[in-house]
């Protein structure tokens, strides 16, 4: 029902044929494909063709992808899953426009899904991370998925998806939209209703603060925490300067989360939605953060990246899915890996992707990529999550 | 409030700001320590960058197929090791020239290759930072994979350079600096090892090839010789048998003539052969002396054309030549060359059925190459009768091969039973039309 196919080659044609060795000649209705930035997304779609024919390809860049059998994150890696059952091909909705308002394209987009999703049915939302490089500005996935709540009206799915990435610097995106290559653009497969979802959601950040609230903000740019600048709240936690391009660094150290529920109930790290720190303005004293929907009087932690703890959800997540899952009717299973999460960024001795590689069952097709943001349900409904990792099982009904 | 409850209240707040200090300090501290955990882990990782992508390097010279291959192979291993967004190789293209061809380039998807860059005073180590600024030679590398960070090295004695390069100097790249010429420079030096022992390899593969098939063309050459050799001489021993004193066979004047012509004619065949052998021989041993000499086409044809006739005509297997090339010289031994053809078509005539035809033409082609064709036809009364026909193509081809090979060239031999052929093919250095012969004299 799903072949996966896995290549690391400097040559996207060699590569791609790498892949296609693993898939059966002809099945292929539809490649979900993740490539790695490195690659020329033209070339890929080239080699794709001339190995499959003219099937729909979706996906898009990823900063690493893996599968059962390996994983890596040097932008030269190519992984497919091809769908080869009709009865559980998704529908592809593709929306361009994001470069003049994100909301706005997700809501066309919510509306379309809303025309041909069942029920509760799982889609699966793709879009490019990246609205442009310099100065660098993201693509905010939480107004893609407010607009596409929004264009769901009383439709009610399992969104889950993630932002695509060129490599871990967010140097660029793209998605492939079932025809080609496209930048600006959200793409949602709609699942039938006979496909149902499991999901975990793998954390790994602790607070290391009290709460502070946010009392300046503007967008995604925070000014003021409890009344001091935002900047050097974040600096004297850390104890040390930060200046210039070293504020992109605090991606790699801090984040600011935002409790949910009882703020005084025990640590629990699925409680806490989590904002990466995009950089710092020292001359306005603010950070910014990737997504711009705290709001002025969230209450927030400064919230410290731990690779124990990291490590340890992974494998708390995968024996939840595990104990979930039935083997019989699950068929794949996506990974969506906040790039984050990687040993060379996180510094974490261990490759919590290689948690999940081997974590999950070996009969299990496995398709995974490391994302600029992860959006899955959460606390009742859908939401972006930084620094995170995803697990999403894909199964028949009975 | 009493005071009591107030006095209680402030020291609950007191207690409170007290925790909060507290927790906010211990916060930070492991803030710090989590993150100079993961900052020593990185650092860790790079240091081992330098090892790892040795014996990833070394690994790849045994799976590359080919030198082009080593390249695109090497930068895959040095990206993925070193975490930069792109990397190439270059080589200079004339040595102290300064003049550099991008040989293999990664992680510049859809931008066009630069087909040339000059450097002048071209640094054995370079690096830039957001400090650098931008002059010579900054100017001149950064714009090799238009980025603005990049780390180089660079091979006086091999004219081979490595460029890596970063968008930026945060997230997970961090500024280069001095400390990573051994990364840099260890990268390109294995990679200059791996291409030297790829090059060792392919030349060690090649002579092998070569080697075996010597040895299998000089066993086949030997069994064709002993074949080709066994005819004529049976005729000879036969005739002069039948010739000889106490002879009971009735000899006649007519017949006397007759197996002396044959004694001739296969006494001139085993000489022939012999005079292929020593060729061959010299050939294998690399004395034969050679002196070409622009001939016009129609002379080098002229001489097998005669002999194919010659060798046609008791059979009346005819043998045209189709020279529509007459302006044409062609660069070759006039001796060697000419016996050469002469074989293929003497061989054709051979292998042609009484009163068929054998067709000899040449033709230039739109690359300057030159094409001989010598084409048999099924066509014909009887089979060929000489049994040995085949033996003496045999025995012919070795010493053709060599022969066109020496002259750059190459056959091909079609055995198609419909029409049997041999295509001689030169190169373009060795052929020129007359009109170009005064401004290009040997």
């Amino acid at each position: 029902m799903i072949s996966i196919g896995y290549a690391r080659h400097f040559d996207a044609a060699q590569a791609v044929r790498q892949c296609a060795a693993t898939i059966p000649k002809g099945d292929a209705r539809m490649l979900l494909a993740f490539c790695g930035g490195k690659h020329d997304p033209q070339a890929v779609l080239a080699a794709l063709r001339s190995e499959f024919g003219p099937v729909p390809i979706v996906g898009g860049s990823a900063a690493g992808a893996l599968c059962h059998q390996a994983g890596g994150y040097s932008g030269l890696e190519i992984a497919l899953a091809a769908f080869t059952d009709a009865a559980m091909l998704p529908a592809i909705l593709a929306e361009p426009g994001m470069q003049e308002g994100e909301q706005a394209t997700g809501q066309r987009l919510g509306a379309r899904i809303a025309a041909v999703a069942a029920p509760g049915a799982v889609v699966l939302l793709l879009f490019d991370s990246v609205a442009r490089s310099a100065p660098l500005r993201l693509h905010p996935a939480s107004e893609i998925v407010r607009g596409v709540t929004a264009g769901l009206g009383a439709q009610t799915v399992r969104l889950v998806g993630g932002g695509t990435l060129t490599d871990m610097n967010l140097s660029d995106g793209w998605v492939f939209d079932g025809t080609g290559c496209r930048k600006h653009t959200a793409v949602a497969l709609v699942f039938p209703p006979q496909v149902t979802a499991d999901i975990a959601i793998l954390h790994g950040c602790r607070p290391v603060s009290t709460f502070m609230d946010i009392t300046r903000i503007d967008g995604a740019d925070v000014f003021e925490l409890d009344g001091k600048p935002a900047l050097a709240v974040i600096e004297q936690m850390l104890g040390l300067p930060l200046g210039g391009s070293q504020g992109q660094d605090l991606s790699l150290i801090a984040t600011l989360g935002e409790k949910q529920g009882d703020p005084f109930a025990p640590y629990d790290e699925s409680a806490y939605v989590n904002r990466l720190i995009l950089s710092a303005n020292r001359e306005a004293g603010s950070i910014t953060l990737f997504e711009p929907d705290f709001a002025r009087g969230t209450r927030v932690q400064i919230m410290a990246r731990d690779n124990g703890l990291m490590l340890e959800s992974v494998r708390h997540g995968i024996a939840n899915i595990n104990r979930a899952i039935v083997a019989e009717r699950a068929f794949l299973a996506l990974y969506i890996d906040c790039a984050g999460r990687a040993s060379a960024r996180s510094g974490a001795a261990v490759e919590e992707a290689d948690l999940v590689r081997n974590g999950l069952p070996p009969g299990l097709p496995l398709l995974g990529f490391y994302s600029g943001v992860e959006v899955a349900p959460f606390d009742g409904y859908s939401r972006p999550l930084d620094w995170t990792g995803v697990i999403t099982v894909l199964s028949r009904t009975p | 409030m009493t005071t009591h409850d107030a006095g209680r209240q402030e020291q609950l707040l007191r207690e409170l700001n007290y925790y909060r200090r507290e927790c906010n300090d211990l916060g930070a501290r492991l803030l710090r320590l989590q993150e100079e955990q993961s900052q020593a882990f990185r650092e860790a990782r790079r240091s081992r960058t330098t090892a790892r992508l040795v014996r990833e390097a070394y690994r790849l010279a045994d799976g590359a197929t080919s030198l082009d291959a080593v390249g695109g192979a090497m930068l895959d291993v040095i990206v993925d090791n070193a975490m930069c967004d792109r990397a190439a190789f270059l080589a200079e293209m004339q040595p102290g020239s300064g003049l550099f061809a991008v040989t293999h380039v990664l992680g510049q998807p859809g931008e066009p290759r630069p087909a040339a860059v000059r450097i002048a005073n071209c640094p054995g180590f370079f690096f830039t930072t957001a400090q650098t600024r931008i002059e010579p030679p900054a100017y001149e590398l950064t714009g090799i994979l238009n980025l603005p960070y990049i780390l180089w090295a660079y091979d006086r004695a091999s004219g081979n350079a490595l460029i890596l390069g970063n968008r930026s100097e945060s997230n997970v790249s961090r500024p280069f600096e001095a400390g990573d010429q051994e990364l840099i420079e260890g990268a390109l030096s294995v990679y200059l090892d791996v291409l030297t022992r790829k090059q060792a390899e392919l030349r060690l593969r090649r002579a092998k090839q070569i080697a075996e098939e010597s040895v299998a063309a000089t066993a086949q050459f030997l069994a064709d010789a002993s074949g080709a050799l066994r005819p004529p001489l049976n005729s000879i021993i036969g005739c002069s048998e039948k010739m000889a004193s106490g002879s009971r066979y009735p000899l006649t004047i007519e017949g006397c003539a007759e197996f002396a012509d044959r004694i001739h004619e296969s006494g001139n065949q085993v000489l022939a052969l012999i005079s292929g052998i020593l060729r061959y021989c010299s050939f294998a041993e690399g004395t034969l002396s050679f002196a070409p000499d622009w001939r016009p086409l129609r002379d080098v044809l002229g001489g097998a054309l005669r002999d194919g006739a010659s060798l046609g005509r008791p059979r009346g297997v005819r043998v045209d030549g189709d020279l529509a090339e007459a302006e044409v010289e062609l660069l070759v031994d006039a001796d060697c060359f000419g016996e050469a053809l002469s074989a293929v078509v003497g061989n054709a005539v051979r292998a042609s059925p009484s009163a068929g035809r054998v067709r000899v033409a040449a033709s230039l082609r739109q690359d300057g190459t030159m094409e001989i064709g010598v084409h048999g036809s099924a066509d014909g009364s009887d089979p060929p009768p000489d049994p040995a026909a085949e033996d003496v193509a045999q025995i012919s081809l070795p010493i053709l091969r060599a022969v066109v090979e020496a002259h750059d060239g190459q056959i091909t031999l079609h055995d198609a039973p419909a029409a049997p052929c041999a295509i001689i093919a030169l190169p373009a250095h060795r052929v020129r039309t007359s009109a170009h012969a005064a401004d290009d004299p040997l």
